[in-house]
């Protein structure tokens, strides 16, 4: 495997880690506090598994893929667009649960939700990513 | 190497500095208050308990005391349920309720959600709640808008005032408003003086004393500065037996002082890290409510962690005299 797929798929990892991230905070502080199991979160890893699997295969195809852009400009769109998501998979499920506290529960309130703040997240790093690379295609075409 | 162009350069920069930044405000904020809050929407108990299942005699008294339950979030909700067991296999008429009934939200909007869904199985039950205050339930209680919320909250439950005294077979119960401005303001010197006159006609066996912040904690708020000094005094020369108080968010108990046990049942929905001092018999970080059950002239106490494991067993036994 060339070192370009191998970064590749280390970046998709990476962005799977970011994504199931905060479920995997909620689940270990439930299982610390309740003991393991008691406090269900399965339904929070499910869904974060599933955005997180997408989210992982888009990255790895953005990073990979050629393009107009150069690998270089690539790669740095890329990495900026990992923190907005690493910050934002966190921070929008957690704003998304506080705006909706008061609402009455059903089976699919939370992964249904939980699912949904994950996609904005991964929506806002992939603008940023393709800003970005605008922005620095916009050089490499228009000369230094 | 290929050369950068300086786009490339300043992007490189900021997204360096970015994720920097990012990796520290999620290790050090964003997933912290995460694992510590209640936030995910959880189902509320669904069990039928047996109504006034409990027996309350002279000498004889079950109750449990919870603190700090207002999220209505899963954690709560498995608290709640584990009381609800706790009741099956051991019925009690009574919760003490150890403040901050009402998270994330008004009292009036949330009554619901914070309170009747998750404790639908003790309501039904006909087990009777009573209340000492916390911050939470009042936000800043200088305030008017504060202050309505908490006569909303005593108004939902059918607690008769800030302070109160009960008493339920052999044991009296004196709750206290150890808020600012209940406890060190202006009003601090009339809950003092009441709590001592009350303190001083009890006469039943037991006396316990619950009240939200702690006197002795070793945790995330800690032992709240100046209430050892203006209650502690009182409840020794008076011979309080146990004091109950939440606000820290885990389970601690103190060894006697001055013949005073200090417990810390604070886990009802979130959890906080805690340490353990000089004055610590047992302490831990955990989803929990207090089982207590008095026979006699022995109090017995568990605290029991949402999944049914017992955290602590104590004994207490009556004063001389009593």
């Amino acid at each position: 495997m060339s070192l370009g797929r191998t970064a590749a798929a280390a970046y998709a990892v990476l962005v799977l880690v970011v994504v199931l991230a905060p479920a995997v905070v909620v689940r270990a502080a439930g299982d610390r506090g309740a003991g393991a199991g008691v406090v269900g979160s399965a339904d929070l890893l499910g869904a974060g598994a599933v955005v997180g699997v997408v989210a992982a295969v888009v990255a790895w195809r953005r990073v990979s893929a050629p393009g107009a852009a150069g690998p270089a400009s690539r790669w740095i769109a890329a990495l900026g667009a990992l923190g907005v998501l690493a910050t934002g998979a966190t921070a929008v499920p957690t704003i998304a649960l506080h705006a909706v506290t008061g609402v009455p529960d059903g089976p699919t309130l939370a992964p249904v939700l939980w699912a949904g703040a994950l996609a904005v997240a991964v929506l806002c790093a992939e603008t940023v990513r393709r800003r970005l690379l605008r922005w620095l295609t916009d050089e490499e075409t228009h000369g230094r | 190497m290929p050369q950068l162009t300086r786009r490339q350069l300043l992007a490189a920069g900021l997204g360096a500095a970015g994720s920097l930044a990012a990796g520290g405000g999620l290790a050090g904020r964003l997933w912290p208050l995460l694992g510590r809050e209640d936030l995910v929407p959880g189902a509320a108990p669904d069990l039928a308990l047996p109504a006034t299942a409990w027996s309350t005699t002279a000498d004889r008294l079950t109750f449990a005391a919870v603190g700090d339950t207002g999220s209505g979030g899963r954690q709560a909700m498995a608290v709640a349920d584990r009381m609800a067991r706790g009741y099956q296999a051991s019925p009690y008429g009574l919760v003490t309720h150890l403040g901050d009934l009402c998270y994330y939200g008004r009292v009036e909007d949330r009554f619901d959600d914070v309170f009747v869904r998750p404790m639908r199985p003790l309501i039904d039950a006909g087990v009777r709640f009573e209340l000492a205050i916390g911050n939470h339930d009042g936000d800043l209680h200088h305030s008017d808008e504060s202050l309505a919320e908490i006569d909303a909250e005593l108004r939902l439950l059918g607690t008769p005032a800030r302070t109160y005294t009960t008493s339920h077979g052999p044991v009296d119960f004196f709750y206290l408003d150890s808020s600012a401005p209940g406890l060190f303001g202006a009003d601090a010197t009339a809950q003092v003086e009441w709590l001592d006159d009350a303190l001083a006609s009890s006469a039943n066996q037991w006396k316990v004393v619950c009240l939200h912040h702690p006197l002795f904690s070793s945790g995330s708020h800690g032992s709240t500065p100046g209430a050892r000094n203006v209650l502690g005094p009182v409840f020794a020369r008076r011979s309080v037996d146990l004091v109950l108080s939440g606000h820290d968010h885990h389970y601690e108990r103190t060894r006697p002082v001055d013949g005073v046990t200090y417990v810390v049942s604070g886990g009802g929905c979130k959890t906080t890290p805690v340490g353990r001092s000089r004055f610590t018999a047992a302490a831990a970080s955990a989803l929990q409510y207090l089982h207590v059950d008095v026979a006699g002239d022995r109090l017995t106490g568990r605290s029991v962690r949402a999944d049914g494991v017992v955290l602590d067993r104590f004994e207490l036994r009556a004063r001389e005299g009593r």
